[in-house]
Parts: C-alpha cells; sequence; structure tokens
C-alpha cells in the first residue's frame, strides 16, 4: 500500500484529505507544520507527500528541498497544495523540485487523478529499475 | 607675606592663562567660545587694574565720578548695537585688523593717516600699558608687607620682578598673540583667556567687597551710618569740583568713546567677534557686568577711610590692606590675583593690538615703500613679519616698562587712565563721523588729528613733563613765553573744572573743526570717494562688495599667487584661491589675466596681513589698473546688485521649483507603496479566503462523491463546513470595516458615555464565551471617571474584540481577567489584563499589524485582523492602544482616550473631509 504524507497547517484541511485518501486507499500520515513533515519523511519514506507552503516554522519550500537533498528519496513525489496563486509562487515550487502544483481550493477529483498519475509514474520507474 | 608664596602664585595664575589659551585653539567647544557670553567676558578687558584698584582710590577722594568710567559705556551699549555692528561689517567686509587700518581705510587707504593713528594710540596707550604694571608692581609691595603707607618705595626689595612678569606677559602675548600672521584671523586662545580673566577679577571683587562689608563691617548701612557721623563724609556722597556736572559729562563722553575706540576694545569688540548675533546678548551682558564689579566700590572706599583713621595709606589699594589689616593674607592674595588678571587681560590685548597696528600701519607702510627693504621681506614674508610683530610687541612692553620706572610714579591710577583716553578720543571723529558722512575727506581728518593731538599734548603731557622736572614750571604756570592765555591748564583764561575736561573741550573743538572745515574744503580722491560710499553704506553694499567691480585693473593670476604665496603661505593661498574659484564658479589659469573680482579678493586677503595701505601698493606694483571714475563705481555697484537680486529671485524660484518635484515624487512614492500595500492586503486576503474554502469544498466533495457515510461522520463535516463558512463571513465583514476606515470612512456618530459602562456591556455580551471557557472576569474601577464622546458601537467593537482575544488566550484551566477603569490627568485608561502565555517583547508592536500571528501560528479562532480594526478605531478616536506587561499577569492590552474631545474632533473632521 502507497504511503502519503499530509502536510498542512490548518487541522480542518488534514481532517479532510486524511479521510478522503483513507478512502481512496491509501495509507495515510499527517503533519501539523514543516518539522513533523521532515521528521515523518525520514522514518516513514512517504512515497508522496502533499504539502502547504504557508507554515510555521520550517515551509513547503524548505521541506522541498530537504526532501530533494538526498538521492535515495528521488522517488518521493511532491504536490504543492497552496493558496498562493501566482505564477512566482509556483516556479519557485518546482525549482525546489516540486512535481505538481494544485491552487487551493482544488477539487477532490483533480487531486486524486494527480495522485494516481505520480504513483503510476514511480511504478513504471521502479518496474523499469527491475527489468534492467 | 613671603615673596616666593606670591610669586609662585602670580606664576601658577600665568601658566593657567597659557593651558587656557592652549585648551581653546583645540577645543571643540566651539559654539561656546564663539558664543555671547565668552564674548561679553571677553570686552570686560575695559576693566583693567584702574577699575579694579583705581576706582577705590578715585571714589575716596573724588566721590562719585568714578562712576563715569562705566557710566559712559552703558550709555554706549544700546548705540553699540548699530555703531559697533557697523564696524563688524566694514570691517570683515575689508579685513580691517586695527583702528588704525579701519580709519586708514575709511579715507582711500591712506598710510598718512594710519600712521598717525598708530602713533596716537602708542603715544597715548603706553602710559595706560604702564599704569598696569605699576598696579601690579604697587599691590606686589603692599602684599609683602612693605608699607600700606602711599608712595611706598619701589624698587627696593621688589627687585626686578615687575620685569620678569612683564617678560612672561611678551612670551605669552608672541605665543598667542603673534599666532596667525593674518591678523584678520581670530585668536581664539587668547579671547578665552582673557574671559577668563574677567571672570576671575570679577569673582575676586566681589569676594573681597563681600567679606570688607559684611564680615569685618556690619552690612552697607554700618559702613554708611559710621561715614555719616565721620568728620570728612562728604566727598563720598557728591560730585567733587566747583563745576561738577561739566567734570561729570565730560568724562562720560569721555568713556563713551574709549569704550569702542581703544585699540583692545576694538580688537575684541571687532576684529575677535564672530558673528554679529553675538552683540545681542552682549549689549545687556557688558553693561551687567559693570554694574556688579561696581557694587562695592563705595563700601569699601569708606571702608578704608574708616578702617585707616588717621593713618596714612593708598587709597588705590584699600580692597588689598584692608583685609592684610585684619589678618586675612589668603583674601588678600585672592585679591591679588584678582587685581593681576585684570591688569595682565588688559595689557596682552592692548599689547597685540597695538604691535599690529605698529607692524602694519607704521612699519610696512615704510617697508613697502623703500625696495629694497620690500624684496628682502618678500622672499620669506612669513616669517619676516612674525618677527616683525614680536619686535613690535617686545618695543612696546619695553616702553610701558621704562615708562613705569621712570615717570609712572607720580600719578594716581585713574588720571593716567583718563589721560589715555582723552587721547584715543581725537580720532572718533575721523572714524565714527566717517562711518555716517560720505563727505568726511582724508586730508579733513589728517588736519582734525594732527591738531587735536596736539592740543592734547600740550594741555596734558605737558605738565606732567613739569611735574617730573623735564620742563620748567614756570611755563605751566605762567605759560610759554610768559603768556598768560597759553597756559597748558588754561588756554585762553576759560575757567574749565579740570584738567581732563579743559584738554578734552580745546583739543575736540579744534579737532572737529579743522576736521570739518578740511572736509569741506579739499575734495576727496576717487579712491576715497569709493571707500566712503562703502563704509557709509555697508549694510546696503556688504553681500554686493567683493562681486562689485572697483578695479578696472587685472593681473596675471600667477602674479597675484606669487604675492599671496610670500604673505600667506603656500598652502593658506591655494585654499583661498580655490575658494574664491569655487564661490564665483570661475576656473583659474596660470597664465591668463584674472579678472577684477579676483584682485580685489587678493587684495583683502593681504590687508588682513599687512594693512590696507601696504596691500593696496603691493597689488597695484602687479596690477595694471585703469582707474575708473565715481559715477561708474556707482554704476557697477548699483548693476550688480540689480544682479544680485535678480539672481536671489532666480535662486528662489528654482527653490519653490525643487520644492514643488520634490513633493510630486514623495506623493508619487507614496502612491506606488500604498498600492504595493494594497496588492500585498488583497494577496493576503485571498489566501485567508481559500483556505476555509478548501476544506469546505473537500469535505462538501466528499459528502457528494460517498452517499455510503455514517450518519456521525456526514454531522460532522457538515459542522466543520458550518464553522468554515462562519469563519470566511466574519472575515470578510472585517475586511470590509478595514476597508472603510481607511477609505472614504464613516462619519463617527458620536454620543456621550463613560466608558465604565461600556466596558460594562462588552463584558457582558462575552458572558457565556468566558463562563464557556472557564475565565474568571473581574472589574476594576479607579475612582470617578468623566464621560466622554465616543462612537458608540466602534468603541463597543474595540472592547469586545480585546476582552474576546483575552478570553482566547486566557490560561486554559484557570483563566483570569482584570479589567482597570481610571481617569488620569487628561486621558482615560482601560487595561485589560491576562494569565495567559503573554506576548513576546518584540512581537507587542506587531501583533496591530493586518494578519500578523504570533509565531505565525494559525489560529483556529481569529481573523488576525481583529487588533489592526481595534487600532485603526482607536487612531479615529485621537486614543491609543498598546501591549504590554503588568505585574501580576502574562498580557495587558492597555486603551487609552483623551478627557478633552478637541483632538478627536479635529481628526474626526479631518477624516470626513477626506
Amino acid at each position: 500500500m502507497e504511503k502519503i504524507l499530509i502536510v498542512d497547517d490548518d487541522p480542518n484541511i488534514l481532517l479532510s484529505l486524511e479521510f478522503l485518501l483513507r478512502k481512496s486507499g491509501y495509507q495515510v500520515f499527517v503533519a501539523i507544520d514543516g518539522e513533523e513533515a521532515i521528521a515523518l519523511v525520514e522514518t516513514e519514506k512517504p512515497n508522496l507527500v502533499l504539502l502547504d507552503i504557508m507554515m510555521p516554522k520550517v515551509n513547503g519550500y524548505e521541506v522541498c528541498e530537504f526532501i530533494r537533498s538526498k538521492t535515495e528519496w528521488n522517488f518521493m513525489k511532491i504536490i504543492i497544495l497552496s493558496a498562493k496563486s501566482k505564477h512566482t509562487d509556483m516556479d519557485l515550487a518546482y525549482e525546489k523540485g516540486a512535481d505538481r502544483y494544485l491552487v487551493k481550493p482544488f477539487s477532490t477529483k483533480d487531486l486524486l487523478e494527480n495522485i494516481k498519475d505520480l504513483l503510476g509514474e514511480s511504478k513504471d520507474a521502479k518496474n523499469e529499475k527491475l527489468e534492467d | 607675606m613671603n615673596i616666593f608664596v606670591i610669586t609662585i602664585c602670580a606664576f601658577i595664575y600665568l601658566l593657567l592663562l597659557f593651558l587656557i589659551a592652549q585648551w581653546a585653539e583645540k577645543a571643540k567647544a566651539r559654539k561656546f567660545l564663539y558664543g555671547p557670553y565668552v564674548y561679553a567676558l571677553s570686552l570686560a578687558v575695559y576693566c583693567s587694574a584702574w577699575t579694579f584698584y583705581g576706582s577705590i582710590g578715585r571714589a575716596s577722594i573724588h566721590g562719585l565720578d568714578f562712576l563715569t568710567t562705566y557710566i559712559g559705556p552703558t550709555l554706549m551699549a544700546p548705540i553699540s548695537w548699530l555703531v559697533l555692528r557697523k564696524m563688524i561689517r566694514i570691517s570683515k567686509a575689508q579685513r580691517v585688523t586695527t583702528v588704525a587700518d579701519f580709519v586708514s581705510a575709511r579715507y582711500g587707504k591712506s598710510t598718512a593717516l594710519g600712521a598717525l593713528v598708530t602713533v596716537i594710540c602708542i603715544v597715548g596707550v603706553t602710559p595706560y600699558i604702564s599704569l598696569q604694571i605699576k598696579a601690579i608692581g604697587n599691590s606686589l609691595g603692599i602684599l609683602m608687607g612693605q608699607s600700606s603707607q602711599a608712595n611706598f618705595p619701589i624698587g627696593t626689595d621688589l627687585g626686578n620682578l615687575p620685569l620678569y612678569i612683564t617678560v612672561l606677559l611678551a612670551i605669552f602675548i608672541i605665543i598667542y598673540g603673534n599666532r596667525h600672521i593674518d591678523s584678520a584671523k581670530r585668536h581664539t586662545g587668547m579671547v578665552a583667556a582673557v574671559a577668563f580673566e574677567s571672570f576671575v577679577k570679577l569673582f575676586a571683587f566681589l569676594a573681597a567687597g563681600i567679606v570688607i562689608t559684611f564680615f569685618i563691617f556690619n552690612g552697607f548701612g554700618d559702613i554708611f551710618g559710621q561715614m555719616a557721623n565721620h568728620v570728612a563724609p562728604k566727598n563720598n556722597f557728591v560730585l567733587e569740583g566747583n563745576q561738577p556736572y561739566v567734570s561729570w559729562f565730560s568724562f562720560n563722553f569721555l568713556s563713551m568713546f574709549a569704550v569702542i575706540l581703544l585699540p583692545r576694545q576694538f580688537q575684541l569688540g571687532v576684529v575677535e567677534n564672530v558673528n554679529e548675533d553675538q552683540l545681542d546678548k552682549s549689549v545687556w551682558l557688558f553693561p551687567l557686568y559693570l554694574l556688579v564689579i561696581n557694587i562695592f566700590v563705595l563700601p569699601v572706599a569708606m571702608a578704608g577711610v574708616l578702617h585707616f583713621q588717621g593713618e596714612v595709606y593708598d587709597a588705590d589699594f584699600a580692597l588689598l590692606s584692608i583685609p592684610l589689616d585684619t589678618g586675612r593674607p589668603l583674601l588678600a592674595l585672592f585679591v591679588f590675583i584678582g587685581g593681576f588678571s585684570a591688569a595682565t587681560g588688559m595689557i596682552i590685548v592692548e599689547t597685540i593690538a597695538l604691535s599690529v597696528m605698529l607692524s602694519n600701519n607704521l612699519l610696512m607702510p615704510i617697508i613697502v615703500a623703500i625696495k629694497p627693504l620690500k624684496e628682502k621681506i618678500t622672499k620669506n614674508a612669513n616669517r619676516s613679519i612674525f618677527i616683525l610683530r614680536s619686535i613690535a610687541i617686545l618695543s612696546i612692553l619695553f616702553g610701558a616698562f621704562s615708562y613705569y620706572k621712570l615717570i609712572a610714579q607720580n600719578f594716581h591710577l585713574s588720571t593716567m587712565g583718563h589721560i589715555s583716553f582723552a587721547a584715543i578720543a581725537q580720532f572718533g571723529p575721523a572714524l565714527i563721523l566717517g562711518m555716517y558722512w560720505k563727505g568726511a575727506t582724508r586730508t579733513g581728518a589728517l588736519m582734525g588729528l594732527c591738531i587735536g593731538f596736539a592740543v592734547w599734548f600740550y594741555t596734558l603731557i605737558l605738565p606732567s613733563l613739569a611735574d617730573i622736572g623735564w620742563i620748567s614750571q614756570s611755563v605751566i604756570d605762567r605759560g610759554p613765553w610768559s603768556i598768560a592765555w597759553l597756559r597748558p591748564d588754561g588756554l585762553f583764561g576759560i575757567d574749565l573744572p579740570d584738567s581732563i575736561t579743559h584738554s578734552l573741550f580745546w583739543s575736540l573743538l579744534a579737532n572737529l573743526s579743522l576736521f570739518g572745515l578740511g572736509s569741506v574744503y579739499f575734495s576727496p580722491s576717487r579712491q576715497e570717494e569709493k571707500q566712503a560710499e562703502l563704509f557709509v553704506n555697508i549694510f546696503k553694499y556688504s553681500t554686493a562688495y567683493e562681486s562689485s567691480v572697483f578695479w578696472h585693473g587685472v593681473a596675471l593670476l600667477k602674479d597675484i599667487r606669487q604675492v599671496l604665496n610670500d604673505f600667506l603661505g603656500t598652502e593658506r593661498t591655494t585654499v583661498m584661491l580655490s575658494r574664491f574659484a569655487h564661490k564665483y564658479g570661475v576656473e583659474l589659469k596660470e597664465n591668463e589675466m584674472s579678472d577684477p573680482k579676483l584682485v580685489l579678493y587678493a587684495e583683502n586677503m593681504l590687508a588682513g596681513v599687512i594693512g590696507s595701505s601696504s596691500a593696496k601698493v603691493m597689488i597695484s606694483s602687479i596690477v595694471k589698473e585703469e582707474d575708473i571714475q565715481f559715477d561708474e563705481v556707482v554704476g557697477i555697484i548699483k548693476e550688480s546688485q540689480k544682479l544680485i537680486s535678480l539672481n536671489k529671485k532666480l535662486q528662489q524660484k528654482t527653490v519653490e521649483l525643487k520644492r514643488a518635484t520634490d513633493a510630486l515624487e514623495k506623493a508619487n512614492q507614496e502612491l506606488i507603496a500604498s498600492e504595493a500595500m494594497k496588492d500585498e492586503f488583497l494577496y493576503t486576503v485571498t489566501h485567508e479566503l481559500r483556505t476555509p474554502l478548501t476544506s469546505i469544498r473537500t469535505f462538501a466533495e466528499i459528502v457528494h462523491e460517498h452517499p455510503d457515510l455514517s450518519h456521525e461522520e456526514r454531522q460532522r463535516f457538515l459542522s466543520i463546513m458550518i464553522e468554515q463558512i462562519e469563519r470566511l463571513a466574519r472575515l470578510i465583514t472585517q475586511v470590509l470595516d478595514l476597508e472603510r476606515f481607511e477609505g472614504q470612512g464613516r462619519k463617527l456618530d458620536y454620543q456621550e458615555i463613560s466608558m465604565q459602562q461600556l466596558v460594562k456591556e462588552a463584558v457582558r455580551s462575552l458572558e457565556h464565551v468566558a463562563s464557556k471557557e472557564h475565565v474568571a472576569i473581574s472589574i476594576a474601577e479607579k475612582g470617578e471617571v468623566a464621560p466622554l464622546l465616543l462612537d458608540k458601537d466602534l468603541m463597543m467593537q474595540v472592547m469586545v474584540n480585546v476582552i474576546g482575544n483575552a478570553i482566547k488566550y486566557c490560561d486554559e484551566k484557570n483563566g483570569q481577567i482584570e479589567i482597570e477603569v481610571q481617569q488620569q490627568q487628561n486621558e482615560v485608561l482601560v487595561h485589560i489584563s491576562d494569565n495567559g502565555k503573554g506576548i513576546q517583547v518584540e512581537d507587542r508592536i506587531r501583533v496591530f499589524e493586518r494578519f500578523y500571528q504570533i509565531g505565525q501560528q494559525k489560529n483556529k479562532h481569529g481573523s488576525g485582523l481583529g487588533l489592526a480594526i481595534s487600532k485603526k478605531i482607536m487612531d479615529m478616536h485621537g486614543g491609543r492602544i498598546w501591549c504590554w506587561q503588568k505585574d501580576g499577569f502574562a498580557t495587558t492590552f492597555s486603551v487609552s482616550l483623551p478627557l478633552h474631545s478637541a483632538n478627536r474632533l479635529v481628526y474626526g473632521e479631518d477624516f470626513n473631509s477626506r
């Protein structure tokens, strides 16, 4: 079962996404800020991280950078979920290593498709590796 | 008293003067040193040893007429605000450095006049300097206990002490007075030392006066009472002589002249003046000084008469001998130091002024006129002038000392002072009338001065020469060749009350008559006319002076530079020339003919070093002058003035334009800044709106997509959605509130209400929240609180917001809130304190920013706008809101409202009219 880590400082968003993803059959972890997120990345090594940007202590960009700083975590996919809608914000996120960027409020359909998409890719990548 | 002790004290005092001068030359306290107090104190150099000792002597013998010496200057003080100001303005413009130079410059930079005034000054003032040496010598003698009697023998036990002191003073003067070759430069160190001396002598005089009056005697009443019973009291209370009011008038008149014409007064009042503003205060400070130093003159004089009843004593030194005679040697020593400072102060300044005169107006013109000498001196001008000045200083002091040794013993202090004053008065007409009467000419001035000086010499000096036996007494008694109406003390047989009045009357009469006649009869040269125009109308020209051209002369810049180099030194020349270039925005080229402005500038620079007339000679040797007609000069002046006023207008316009541009620029920047702020605000608002929207949408879609949800789950999600929608609605209301307050605004709906009542209402409306969160609220009312004019709804919003915050952030288990309402002076204060976690110092201001949340922690409850809105509302009421920590609580929010509605109303109106 694929592991998904949800990171957001709004408890209601956490609650709703946790419920949604469990329902969709994923193993879900939640973090209320960047610090917790980093701890969980290290221990749980999730396949995918849903990441908010504006958070206290350690923000989303920093979490992104941290994940991309280790090559063995290359398989982790990152989807940014942010209320920030400027192009500059998006560009920065991609620069830091995000795979997708969804502007809040997003539709759950979109989110689930993106997740499926990304996890499929990573599966393909793993399979390719096995075939070699 | 031991001579050794006295000498040490005197030397220590002189050393102190050195140190003060040294300090002032380098001190950073320019504002103080160049301020009116030091200036006024330095002017008090007027009070020499004559004042310090002589006044008492004069009061003992001649009664009240000692006062004339001080009443004259006091009368002059208000006028000096005009006269002295004019002299200062002229002197700065023409770089005049002495009285002699002033007179010379006025009459076309006449060498002869400068020399004549110099001679008068030296002849008239040298005795005055020797008077100071005499005062030092005599006071030393008395202090050493040789005698408290009259005419104690001089030169016996004193040895060469006066000589040594004179030599030491000469060294001081050469070091601090001859420091800058450019005598138009200020002697900051010397002025500071002199000001200090003025302070010391005043202090010493007052100290001795107080001790004598109140400790040796029993106050003023005691002295005056005893004196009234004394055998011959009348002298001290009346004006002496057969025609006392004539003397009174002439002495006053004399001192009026002296206070601005004496070389030392000119030096400190005019040359050392830093800016004309110094006059504003010194106009009353200086007369005040004169008043204070005279308070004890009469009591001490009488005390002398009473104390030494029957004995013979020198009344001049009563201030010194009374303390000595009553066993107060330390006080006597202090008095001696006071007298010593009065004497040295005078000697220092007078010698500097005289030496500059002697070198610039007498020796320099001679040197410049003799070609080999001129070439020799220009080769190493700086050093030569220094040596010349030093020689002048030494010879003046030597002259004064010789006079003291040979002649001075025969005179009372004050008599010699008056003789000096009468000599100085001779150039009063030429100098003072010259500033106001354009028609005064060089020839007239020369004639007047010559005859005045001659009459002065004849009537005052001749008799004193007879006194010491240099000429036959019969000349004085019966007149030369036994012609009675030529008697030096009774010219034309007219009876005048005293010799000074007699001399002053005849000398000034002759002086003025010839001055007037000569001026009317002989016409002035063109150079004179130019200078007359400049002197008389200085206030018109003082700004235009340099830019108006009096020479049509031109010269090679390298020649000008050469001459300046010789006298000012290369460094200073470079500085001055670049200053000129900068001032007029011209480029100076070595081999080109420079314009007349520069020629004039150079001449002025030079005048500060070698005097106006010599400077003129030096400059004209390198300049090809095309002399111009007077009409032309006036034309040029007028034109340049027109140019200046045009230029001023232009400048004004430029300034206005610049101001307008700046204002526009600023407004534009403010606009940009406020635009940026608005963008930022909008961006933050959308973010704040999107966050609750996200959870609402997700939950809504979950509920929509999953019909299989349990009832509990569905209910829970729906209630979260409702809560989030409420949050959204609240946020929108607050954003709109804030926008409304900032923009066109809402009118404040004032009504009278007491803050106590308002607080109670706010607490009542929050009661259910408080009880839910288990928070106890107590209201402490401290005394009466007056009702205020407030917008009730808005103020309610503030109170609910702040108290609501306090409830939210209170201690979770045992919440305590204390609200205090009190009235203080001009304000009503409300303090709301809670026992929650507290707010870090660095956050205490930022909490009032929009969307600022402490530690960036999202709070579940608020929008982050509540405090920003509260602050806005307080601003609108002219009140304040701030946050701090009160003892016993974690956080206190305080609100203050002004008691008087004035500023609030103004704010409100201003607000509404925007």
